[in-house]
């Protein structure tokens, strides 16, 4: 499957003559973000679920968990894996079967700034090391594709790991592995730390905005990703299609997307999902 | 690959009251909330909360066929992808599509098809997708009542709806839409769906035990309750246009009067030949 399949390029034309005079297909300003709806606990059998709508976007996460084996470079951290499916049902071109390269680099972009500012906590999610260590899931499926689909599906793998009620258990027998359930759950606010916002821009020729809708992301050229923790730390960049950016512009869009990306921070708010009953 | 909390099967899923576990009498429904046009990306759509199932149903087309060998030159084909969130049950499902997924997508695309007029639509495919975020028991009878909501919404000529509930079986009395746990640990499963335009039974599977008294009497309970679904399909979809009337009414939408568009056009012109100068 292959965007350029059903963009007419007459559409291009239109988007690029209204994005030079400022003017977007949905009446936004340049740098201006859809509006951001989170509800959690969406899924019954889930451990922790969210569904985030970016517009007209939208993404469904849940989050399970295994025990099973460490990594033998890791044998005392847990082990966390984010899979992304672009799902037919979520637009036209879309196809079924295994993840595609699309699909792939969307999971990894929403793995990679939970991973480089250490969200996650993964030495509490082991059990016995060498042998029994958590493995998470954290499964993003797109419900509906319209653009920007990054940003949606961080916010909603963040959001689902918030409102996680994942059993914590006591080792019974090191030898065995054997482990049982005490009964209680991780407390999220422990087991995760510095949560990382991923703001996107779009570039159309020499026009660059934030948070492509599905009309611009079908004709852009290509999109920078930036993410930044808590601190204010850049924690991932990917820089893709085919667009080149010139390094003023790659210096002065890190400062917008963490100006964006802070105040999102604090419009998301998103440690009140922390104990949303189901 | 264990779990912590281990999913064990009950003994005993009617109360002493006569009541189910989850408090319901042997033959009530689960509450059922069904939205259409849910997808603005899809030509039609509908989403199903039935009980703890959650289920959105796609559908595109009439649109080319892909691989164009499957296409056939008299008629169009229907094509139905059940699939399970790795998220919807208990234990994690592996990504790929298992054995039971797609023995469910073809149970349902039996059932639709009797209502479709394919043969109006040569050369092409019509595809439901149905996406099982949350499942609960009984995820067929729900699948396929909210694709038959879709199709709708997509304005597919359809003969009738189609509607879908399943009885079952626990410590031996006949109950009525099994949740999950009941499915799991109660005797007999036996979903039905029925075409409305000619009153048939298009999917029809059974298992477990039953003796045929009690198979004659679930299939009268099914068709009773099968009645109250297809009365909530019908407000489902007309929910969906009164909707539009009521936003017009009350003037939350912004309409354009006819002559105004003329006079937008001219100015957006206008404004576009300054730019153009400018440049």
């Amino acid at each position: 499957m292959s965007l350029s399949k059903i963009i007419v390029s007459t559409e291009r034309k239109y988007v690029l003559k209204n994005l030079k005079r400022g003017k977007r297909s949905d009446d936004r300003d340049l740098f201006e973000y859809r509006d951001i709806n989170v509800d959690v606990n969406v899924v019954k059998e889930a451990e922790g679920s969210a569904q985030v709508r970016l517009g007209e976007s939208q993404v469904i996460t849940g989050v399970k968990y295994e025990l099973g084996p460490p990594f033998p470079d890791m044998p005392d951290k847990g082990v966390y894996t984010v899979m992304a499916e672009l799902i037919p049902m979520s637009w036209g071109a879309f196809e079924g079967g295994p993840p595609d390269k699309q699909a792939i680099e969307l999971a990894r972009l929403i793995d990679r700034p939970i991973r480089s500012a250490e969200t996650i906590q993964n030495e509490m999610l082991c059990l016995i090391p060498n042998k029994l260590v958590y493995i998470l899931f954290i499964d993003v499926y797109s419900i509906n594709f319209s653009g920007n689909l990054v940003d949606c599906g961080a916010i909603s793998a963040l959001a689902a790991l918030i409102s996680s009620k994942i059993p914590t258990a006591k080792v019974l027998d090191e030898e065995k592995a054997e482990v049982e359930w005490d009964g209680k759950f991780f407390d999220t606010k422990k087991l995760l730390k510095n949560l990382p916002i991923s703001i996107t821009f779009g570039k159309l020729e020499d026009v660059i905005f934030a948070d492509p809708n599905l009309t611009e992301q079908l004709v852009m050229d290509g999109r920078i990703t930036y993410a930044f923790d808590e601190n204010g730390n850049l924690v991932s960049i990917q820089k893709g299609g085919l667009a080149t950016f010139s390094i003023d512009d790659i210096k002065s869009l890190s400062r917008k997307a963490k100006e964006i990306g802070d105040k999102l921070r604090k419009d998301l708010n998103l440690w009140q999902y922390k104990n949303v009953k189901k | 690959m264990s779990l912590l909390i281990k999913d064990e099967s009950i003994e005993k899923l009617i109360r002493e009251d006569g009541k189910r576990l989850d408090g319901r009498d042997l033959l009530e429904l689960r509450p059922i909330k069904m939205e259409v046009g849910v997808i603005p990306n899809a030509n039609g759509s509908a989403k199903i909360e039935w009980g703890g199932n959650k289920i959105f149903a796609a559908v595109y087309g009439p649109r080319e066929v892909h691989p164009r060998h499957d296409a056939r030159p008299d008629r169009g084909i229907l094509r139905t992808f059940y699939r399970m969130a790795t998220f919807s049950v208990m234990e994690r499902k592996r990504p790929a599509p298992s054995r039971r997924e797609k023995e469910i997508s073809m149970v349902i695309k039996n059932a639709i098809e009797p209502v479709l007029f394919l043969e109006l639509y040569p050369d092409s495919a019509i595809e439901v997708f149905l996406e099982v975020i949350s499942a609960d028991g009984g995820s067929r009878c729900a699948c396929t009542t909210v694709a038959a909501l879709a199709l709708a919404d997509a304005g597919i000529p359809m003969r009738s709806l189609i509607t879908s509930v399943a009885v079952g079986k626990a410590n031996g009395k006949i109950i009525l839409d099994c949740s999950g746990e009941e499915d799991k640990s109660g005797e007999a499963d036996l979903p039905c769906a029925i075409t409305w335009y000619n009153n048939q039974i298009s999917l029809l599977q059974f298992d477990g035990i039953m003796n045929i008294e009690e198979f004659d009497e679930s299939l009268d309970i099914i068709k009773e309750s099968l009645e109250k679904i297809h009365q909530m399909q019908k407000e489902a979809l007309k929910k969906k246009y009164l909707d539009i009337r009521n936003n017009i009414k009350s003037n939350k939408t912004k309409t354009i009067s006819p002559n105004k568009i003329e006079e937008k056009i001219e100015s957006d012109n206008l404004e576009n030949q300054n730019g153009g100068e400018r440049q």
